[in-house]
């Protein structure tokens, strides 16, 4: 009783005992699919024979779950693995740069993990994982909020859409290299509006509506304390779907991750239309087709937009410090943020005094260096990528065009650059200007 | 692929697919509907309906007797016959019944007829006065008024005809009544029979519909969606807009539903207890538990309806709702929402189990835990004491009212100050220490939005220290002060340091030596001189006579000493070892001046002390030539206990002090190097006048280094000790020189109740707790360790199995309810530890910051429940109150009751006097119960006006016992009275002849109506002690009665009357007693009174304002009228009314004057025996028998008019132990035959109106005497022969 911590509970056991069980179930339809369709090994043992095991397996884990006493059971997440998870991500750089390499190592393996099998195995593995997980109490605390659980949720379903639109590109990528006509061509989806369309419509109605309410029943709506402005929450975190952008508040001023930055991401979207002169790829799924557009739209939205909100949801703890998924969440864990302005790097750099005026004049002086450097990298920089790399856009864009699309990209890029100085540099602001509440 | 015309799903396919996912929908929906159904509520109001009907059902299966229904039936059989006999008379008298049926529908016809014309006329009135308002021509306007006359007409003459009907028909009527009179009167009779019944059945006709419509409606209105619908299931709501609530920045109305599962909280039964009790009913079936009379939560009704919940209660639920007293979230209507809070753990675990609790940390307001239910009444009741003393309720609150107690006796508010306003407001109750200087207090009085602190410092002044003991002492003293007094309240500073690393520890010993050698270098050092009083030269004093003089003279009331024991007063400290700390004279070490001084005069050495003047004034012995000093008596009584103590001075290691002082000086403004420099060079860069703050101690005058070594030590010993003394504020109890206006170093407490939780230093408590935490002799090696083992009884069964006493459940679930709290970081938990081992929050800090910083909250010798006591009380602290009109604000009466209460306790009256009684409740055998008899000697007159003083009061309590005695069984009445033990039972006796003796004090009634016996004040009750059942001590007054019992072995030879008459009295009635003007005065500056006791009421540095307030508590507590009392005997209309009746009943000759007579009267042979009188002193004729009364002349001033008659008519009544005698009995009309005719009634009243008249009749007529023509018939009244030994009167 005086544990009010316990990684395992008998009604823990039994949450996880129903979870193994869905996942056998699941398993049970795919190894049936997998007699059906994976064929035999050289040896003749049907494919189908190692999901088999492993669906038996599972279920025999659901049933240890089920009858065994908390005291003496043996499955649970190792706690070296933990520790190890959790030291290596209670790092937002370590975090990130996952992030990102896990974007590239996806668009240049898509032809292996888009096939069935192995995504299969890697759905399950993360089924495994979260069933470990959850019985760790850090871990279920920080999942099993009733307010968190649509965004494991929604973990899964951008897992399920990016796959599908990956199968389809590589299918039709495939197709095209091999002439034969696309996947969208052959496969005529045109449907009647009614049954078919305004029927499943309705259909999907009902099956929301009836999930929302149970969904209601289950897990109550989860209030908090009443608001005061003398006593936040600490943490005190936006809704989830703003929790990227809170996130930039930890590297920019509120007004350009707050108003600057949203409203460059709408106009953004609104411009790619106009800005977007390949004329592949529509109406059907491509990647070969359209690779930058498709890398540069994922970049901003996995890495910069979900990883983000995912580090906002379960990363972030007490004091906006980062925690371990596995860590608790201690509100006296202190880390130390001493960040500095590009200006004092520079003064000091070159050890001159800093200009301490407080007129126009003087602080502009301060903060000529990072002043120039940003109006260089919006002003100089365009022109430059246009020469160099992207002289392809650019030739293709005319010039209007090109500075738009290439002051988009230089705003996007504005972030993981921002990022990676404060964690290189402790850097605070390229200008700081808090005499103006200008700081960039 | 060209789009076709098929349908890309299967229409079969998607029909069921879409039947399927209706149902599913509909499945939602029904396990919605379902959810809503099984609200708590719901479930709690069902069966309360059900308790409900089956109350009333038991009501009246009760109503419904055997005789009940005999009685019904024998009426019906009347009834049936009557109406039999009056339908013959209907018959033989048709014509009579007819002729009434047909003047009834005439007069029912005019009725209606004159309605018709009334309307008519009042249309033809509108006309006409339309045709006012329009000015119609003439005759138009004419022809509207004929028609309303017209009208007008015909309406009175069918009025005229309806009254003749109707009187006509009145008569008829009367003819009739006349034959139906037995039929009507059996029918009344009836329905009065069953009238109760009825009512009671229609209230379970309600809950329980018989007939099948009803029912069936009934649950309707149950259904989904119907309940909406004024269904008898309903959220029941209080709503006080005035009584908001904050939530996070919104003031918000506060809604409490509670009693929409609670519905019986304020139903009370017949006799105004609780109807359905709480308790633990055996079954889940209500049948059982209105068997048991016992009903669990939440059917229970609140226990204490005579405050809470009821409409007569001060406190009623409609008003006040449940949360503004009990927390919680008034508007959630689960058990969980409600914000319920356990009382420990192991509830919670319980509660878990039953209701899915747990904890809720949102809700900033949860609901108290029972273990601190009363924290929320100083929220409303500021003054806090009536809580704690109340007349009306008794102690409503006694666990937070403790905590305000402990918080005064250990003075917390020397450091954490506890507003009691705020802007002027009251926000609580209000702790602060007064005023320390006269310019402080003029201020705070000329600023009409501050209330200056009333709180006294409650130690001792160390103003004058260095005459009263010497630095070892007071360094042996300071260390650990329960090393030498263990019954000291100071608090522990040093040496705590238990939970530090032992190399730190003993750093830390090297620190504390070299701050107890500065602390007393300062107080020494700062130390001012007084001038001491002494004995005269060559006095001689007398150790045993001390000893006598220090046990009577009041001592003893505050004190308690080893070489006298039996007392167990504690509010001076115990003093059994004064001899060892005070200092003595250089010249005598069996005297010390210092000492006799604060006996004699303490407030020369304090002037704001506790300690009383006692009138310790030298006087003659007995002999005449001896004199006596009682203080120097006292004080060789109490230095002749041992030799002075001797006690090591501290051994300052120089390292270590030059480290304190560097570490200080480093803090303030010093580099380590400048800081080591003037340690070694002995000199401070600044003169000592440029010097701000503590460092002044080591600067010299001029700025020059000091040379001597010894005097550089000392200075840097000043130094420390001045940082020490500042850092521990040692001035929130001492008054000390130069601190007087230092802050308090405490957090301030007033809202700490409600203090951010994430404010409070947790530190490494649980780590702390899981390694020690408890005593070393405790059986326990962690308070982890008792918690678990206490959890784990509880859950194996607690009490019930044997595994706990009750005392030690109660005790170790407390410790488990607050580690519990630590867990949660709760502020409960962290008060709790904070008294328990303040220092412990330090656990593994004090390696990471410096010295200086550590924790400073001393031990004090606290219990766990008196630590629980204080930190309901400091939990309570909201500064949060509710509206103005919620707030308890006492009328004049209950303010001066209430702060009269205070000054009680301030200044320890009770130490003396008893205040309230004493209860004695015994299993009374009614029968053996004698009344008081009225004998002859008796005054009508007299027990009228004791009745009126002390009207009678119901001695049974309705309790009973039955028991066998001889062989006979009896059933025994519990009874309780009040009044003093007249005799204790003797231990050598047979213990089935012992017996309690007991004078009552007021009158008490045994039963009511014929069977009644009535013991009048002044009769002595025994008891069996197989009988007694319980005696309550007084309140107050253990001091007089030790005396008591003393002095009857030492000086009254085993007379209790005697030994009470000199010993402090009773305070009871007090204020129908005294003028409230006199006793002010008399708080000031009391006078000698009276002659029989052993002591004097003491002086007592009170102020006046104090004193008036004292005066008004005891005429507030009575009833008596005050501040001022009419003296109405002076009154001259009085006096010549008087005259004009005792001429008129010829008591009086025509030319006689009234007060002429009575002054004569009062200056006869009477009271002169025994009191002063007229200008004549007391002469004592025989010493060993003769008492001295108190003198007359200031019964004037002093006594009320009736309470002085009463006590004339007979003394007994109002004092049972006075030897003053009954000196006018009825009976007795010869002894001052010549006065009035001889009637003692008139003479009773003429002693009063002459003692009331007194200057004026001293100063008209002068010193008279009077003799009666024959020889006054006796002494003593025959009435009063208990007391007739006695001679005269000693209490006036």
């Amino acid at each position: 009783m005086l544990n009010s911590h316990p990684d395992l509970t008998p009604s823990v056991l039994i949450g996880l005992g129903w979870f193994y069980l869905l996942v056998f179930l699941v398993n049970l339809v795919w190894t049936v699919r997998s007699y059906k369709l994976d064929g035999e090994f050289r040896n003749g043992i049907p494919k189908a024979t190692l999901w088999a095991t492993y669906t038996s397996i599972v279920m025999m884990l659901s049933f240890y779950h089920f009858t065994y006493p908390v005291e003496g059971f043996l499955v649970s997440m190792p706690s070296a693995f933990k520790d190890f998870f959790d030291a290596w991500f209670s790092n937002p750089v370590f975090y990130f740069f996952l992030s990102i390499v896990g974007l590239f190592f996806m668009i240049q393996a898509r032809e292996w993990w888009t096939k069935p099998t192995v995504a299969w195995v890697l759905l399950n593995l993360s089924l495994i994982f979260m069933g470990l997980s959850l019985s760790d109490y850090d871990f279920r605390q920080i999942v099993g909020k009733p307010d968190n659980v649509p965004i494991v949720a929604m973990l899964f379903i951008v897992a399920f859409f990016t796959w599908i639109y990956f199968t389809r590109a590589v299918d039709n990528d495939r197709r095209i290299e091999q002439g034969r006509p696309l996947f969208e061509q052959e496969n005529n989806e045109k449907v009647l509006v009614w049954p078919d369309l305004v029927y499943t419509e309705l259909i999907c109605m009902v099956v929301l509506s009836a999930v929302l309410i149970f969904w209601g029943i289950a897990l109550k709506a989860p209030l908090e304390e009443p608001g005061s402005s003398v006593k936040t929450p600490n943490p005190s975190k936006a809704p989830w779907y703003f929790l990227g952008l809170q996130e930039m508040l930890v590297y920019f001023d509120p007004w350009l991750a707050g108003v600057v930055l949203p409203s460059i991401i709408l106009g953004g979207l609104m411009a790619v239309p106009y800005i977007d002169f390949n004329k592949l790829g529509n109406g059907y799924y491509s990647f070969k087709q359209r690779s930058f557009a498709v890398t540069t739209y994922l970049f901003g939205f996995l890495p910069l937009w979900v990883a983000l909100i995912v580090l906002g949801t379960f990363l972030r703890g007490p004091n906006w410090n980062f925690f371990g998924i596995y860590e608790y969440w201690d509100v006296h864990k202190v880390e130390a943020a001493n960040n500095v302005n590009l200006s004092e790097f520079f003064w000091n750099g070159l050890g001159l005094a800093i200009p301490k005026g407080s007129s126009v004049g003087d602080i502009l002086l301060r903060e000529s260096p990072g002043i120039l450097l940003t109006l260089g990298y919006f002003a100089i920089l365009p022109p430059i990528l246009g020469l160099t790399i992207l002289r392809k856009y650019f030739v293709r864009m005319g010039v209007l065009r090109f500075l738009v699309f290439s002051n988009l990209i230089l705003w996007m890029a504005i972030l993981p650059i921002k990022m990676l100085l404060r964690w290189a540099f402790a850097l605070k602001y390229i200008v700081g200007i808090p005499e103006y509440f200008f700081n960039i | 692929m060209p789009a076709t015309d098929n349908f890309r799903w299967n229409q079969k396919t998607l029909n069921v697919v879409f039947a399927a996912s209706s149902v599913l929908l509909l499945a939602s929906v029904i396990v919605m509907m379902k959810q809503d159904q099984a609200d708590e509520w719901k479930v709690y109001q069902r069966t309360n309906f059900k308790l409900d009907a089956t109350v009333r059902k038991a009501d009246l299966s009760i109503i419904e007797s055997a005789e009940f229904k005999q009685q019904q039936a024998a009426l019906e059989a009347q009834v049936e016959e009557a109406a039999r006999a009056l339908e013959e008379r209907r018959k033989t008298d048709a014509d009579l019944f007819a002729e009434q049926e047909s003047l009834q529908r005439k007069v029912d016809a005019l009725e209606i007829e004159l309605k018709f014309k009334n309307s008519d006329r009042d249309e033809a009135r509108a006309q006409y006065d339309l045709a006012v308002r329009d000015a119609l021509p003439a005759d138009q306007f004419q022809a509207r008024f004929d028609a309303y006359r017209a009208k007008q007409d015909l309406s009175d003459a069918t009025r005229v005809d309806l009254d003749a009907a109707k009187a006509a028909l009145a008569i008829k009527n009367n003819d009739v009544k006349a034959i139906t009179a037995d039929y009507d009167a059996l029918v009344a009779e009836r329905e009065k029979l069953n009238f109760e019944a009825e009512r009671v059945r229609a209230a379970v006709e309600k809950i329980e519909p018989s007939n099948l419509v009803s029912s069936w409606k009934r649950a309707m209105m149950e259904l989904p969606v119907i309940d909406g619908f004024n269904s008898h299931l309903r959220i029941v709501q209080d709503w006080m807009p005035r009584l908001s609530q904050t939530l996070g920045m919104a003031e918000i109305a506060r809604f409490d539903r509670c009693r929409s599962c609670h519905q019986n909280i304020d139903r009370t039964s017949g006799t105004g207890g609780p109807a359905f009790p709480a308790g633990h009913p055996t079954t889940a079936n209500v049948e059982d538990w209105v068997k048991e009379d016992k009903f669990p939560q939440p059917y229970s009704t609140h226990p204490n309806t005579a405050l809470f919940c009821t409409a007569s209660s001060p406190h009623p639920v409609a008003k006040f709702g449940c949360t503004i007293c009990h927390d919680g979230q008034g508007s959630g209507t689960s058990f969980g929402n409600a914000e319920h809070t356990p009382n420990d753990p192991h509830i919670a675990h319980e509660w878990h189990g039953e209701y899915g609790f747990h904890p809720n940390h949102f809700w900033e307001y949860p609901m108290q835990p029972s273990r601190f239910a009363e924290s929320t009444c100083i929220k409303c009741h500021h003054s806090v004491t009536e809580l704690g003393v109340n007349p009306e309720f008794g102690a409503s609150a006694p666990k937070v009212f403790k905590g305000y107690q402990l918080i005064q006796k250990y003075g917390c508010y020397g450091c954490h100050e506890m507003y009691g306003f705020d802007a002027g407001v009251a926000i609580g109750p209000d702790m602060r220490l007064e005023p320390q200087t006269e310019e402080e207090a003029t201020r705070i009085a000329a600023d009409p939005t501050q209330v200056a602190g009333k709180m006294r410092k409650v130690g001792p002044s160390l103003r004058h220290i260095a005459s009263k003991t010497t630095a070892s002492w007071i360094e042996y003293w300071t260390e650990i002060p329960q090393r030498f007094r263990p019954s000291t309240k100071m608090p522990q500073f040093f040496a705590l340091a238990d939970h530090l690393g032992k190399d730190d520890a003993q750093h830390t010993k090297q620190f504390e030596a070299a701050e107890l050698a500065g602390i007393s270098a300062v107080l020494l050092g700062a130390s001012q001189p007084i001038d001491l009083l002494a004995p005269k030269d060559g006095y001689v004093a007398d150790v045993e006579r001390g000893k006598k003089l220090f046990s009577e003279r009041g001592c003893m009331a505050c004190h308690q000493h080893t070489a006298v024991p039996g007392n167990t007063a504690d509010f001076g400290p115990n003093i059994s070892d004064i001899h060892l700390k005070i200092l003595r004279n250089s010249d005598d070490a069996s005297s010390s001046d210092w000492l006799y001084t604060w006996i004699r005069e303490p407030e020369r050495y304090h002037k704001r002390t506790r300690m009383p003047n006692l009138y310790l004034d030298a006087y003659l012995d007995v002999d005449g030539t001896t004199e006596i000093d009682p203080a120097a008596d006292i004080a060789a009584f109490l230095l002749s206990q041992g030799e002075p103590g001797v006690y090591p001075a501290v051994e300052v290691n120089d390292e270590e002090l030059d480290n304190l002082v560097s570490l200080y000086l480093e803090k303030t403004r010093f580099s380590k190097s400048a800081a080591r420099g003037i340690i070694s060079s002995g000199s401070f860069p600044q003169k000592k006048a440029d010097v701000v703050g503590d460092e002044q101690a080591l600067a010299s005058e001029d700025g020059v280094a000091v040379a001597d070594p010894a005097a550089w030590h000392q200075k840097k010993l000043e130094y420390v000790g001045r940082k020490t003394i500042a850092r521990y504020g040692c001035y929130a109890c001492h008054d000390m020189p130069g601190y007087e206006l230092s802050r308090p170093i405490g957090v301030a407490l007033q809202d700490w109740g409600r203090k951010d939780t994430s404010k409070l230093g947790f530190e490494h408590i649980e780590e702390f707790l899981h390694h020690h935490g408890e005593p070393a002799d405790s059986k326990f090696a962690s308070t982890t360790e008792r918690v678990l083992t206490a959890n784990q009884k509880a859950e194996a069964g607690g009490t019930e199995a044997g595994l706990f006493t009750e005392e030690e459940e109660a005790q170790e679930m407390s410790a488990s309810f607050f580690y519990d709290s630590i867990q949660r970081h709760g502020r409960a938990g962290f008060a709790w530890q904070k008294l328990r081992a303040p220092r412990s929050y330090d656990y593994q800090k004090t390696e990471t910051k410096g010295y200086d910083e550590r924790l400073r909250m001393p031990k004090f010798p606290l219990k766990e429940d008196e630590i629980e006591a204080i930190a309901t009380f400091v939990l309570g602290l909201v500064a949060d109150p509710p509206a103005e009109e919620y707030v308890y604000t006492p009328d004049e009466r209950a303010k001066n009751r209430i702060e009269g209460e205070f000054l009680l306790a301030k200044y320890n009256c009770t130490g003396c006097h008893i205040v309230d009684l004493p209860a004695i409740t015994f299993a009374a055998d009614l029968e053996q119960i004698t009344a008081t008899e009225i004998s002859a000697a008796d005054h009508e007159n007299g027990l009228e006006l004791l009745l009126k003083m002390r009207p009678p009061q119901q001695a049974l309590t309705g309790e009973t016992r039955k028991v066998v005695i001889d062989d006979e069984k009896k059933t025994l009445h519990f009874a309780t009275v009040h009044g003093l033990i007249a005799s204790r039972p003797d231990p050598e006796e047979d213990p089935e002849f012992r017996e309690h003796g007991f004078d009552l004090w007021a009158t008490a009634d045994f039963g009511t109506g014929e069977d009644m016996k009535r013991m009048l004040p002044g009769s002595r009750l025994i008891v069996p002690d197989a009988q007694m059942v319980k005696y309550t001590e007084p309140r107050g007054g253990a001091f007089a009665e030790w005396l008591v019992e003393n002095l009857m072995e030492s000086k009254t030879g085993g007379n209790r009357s005697l030994a009470w008459q000199a010993s402090p009295p009773p305070l009871y009635q007090e204020g129908f007693k005294v003028q409230t003007p006199w006793l002010y005065q008399f708080l000031l500056e009391p006078t000698k009174i009276r002659y029989t006791t052993v002591l004097r009421m003491p002086r007592f540095n009170m102020s006046v304002e104090e004193a008036k307030i004292l005066a008004n508590y005891f005429a507030a507590l009575d009833g008596a009228p005050f501040p001022y009392q009419e003296n109405a005997p002076s009154n001259v209309d009085y006096l010549a009314t008087t005259e004009g009746e005792l001429v008129h009943a010829g008591l009086l000759g025509e030319d006689g004057s009234y007060l002429k007579e009575s002054w004569k009267l009062l200056n006869g042979p009477l009271c002169v025996k025994c009191h002063s009188l007229g200008g004549r002193k007391f002469k004592v004729s025989d010493p060993a028998k003769d008492i001295q009364g108190p003198n007359l002349n200031v019964v004037q001033n002093r006594l009320r008019a009736d309470w002085l008659k009463l006590w004339l008519y007979k003394p007994t009544w109002i004092t049972p132990y006075t030897s003053m005698p009954v000196n006018y009995p009825k009976n007795n009309t010869t002894q001052f035959p010549d006065m009035f005719n001889g009637d003692p009634d008139a003479q009773i009243n003429a002693t009063r109106d002459a003692l009331l008249n007194y200057t004026r009749l001293m100063e008209d007529l002068g010193p008279t005497s009077y003799a009666p023509p024959t020889a006054p018939s006796g002494e003593a009244a025959p009435a009063d022969s208990a007391k007739s030994d006695n001679a005269a009167g000693a209490e006036e």
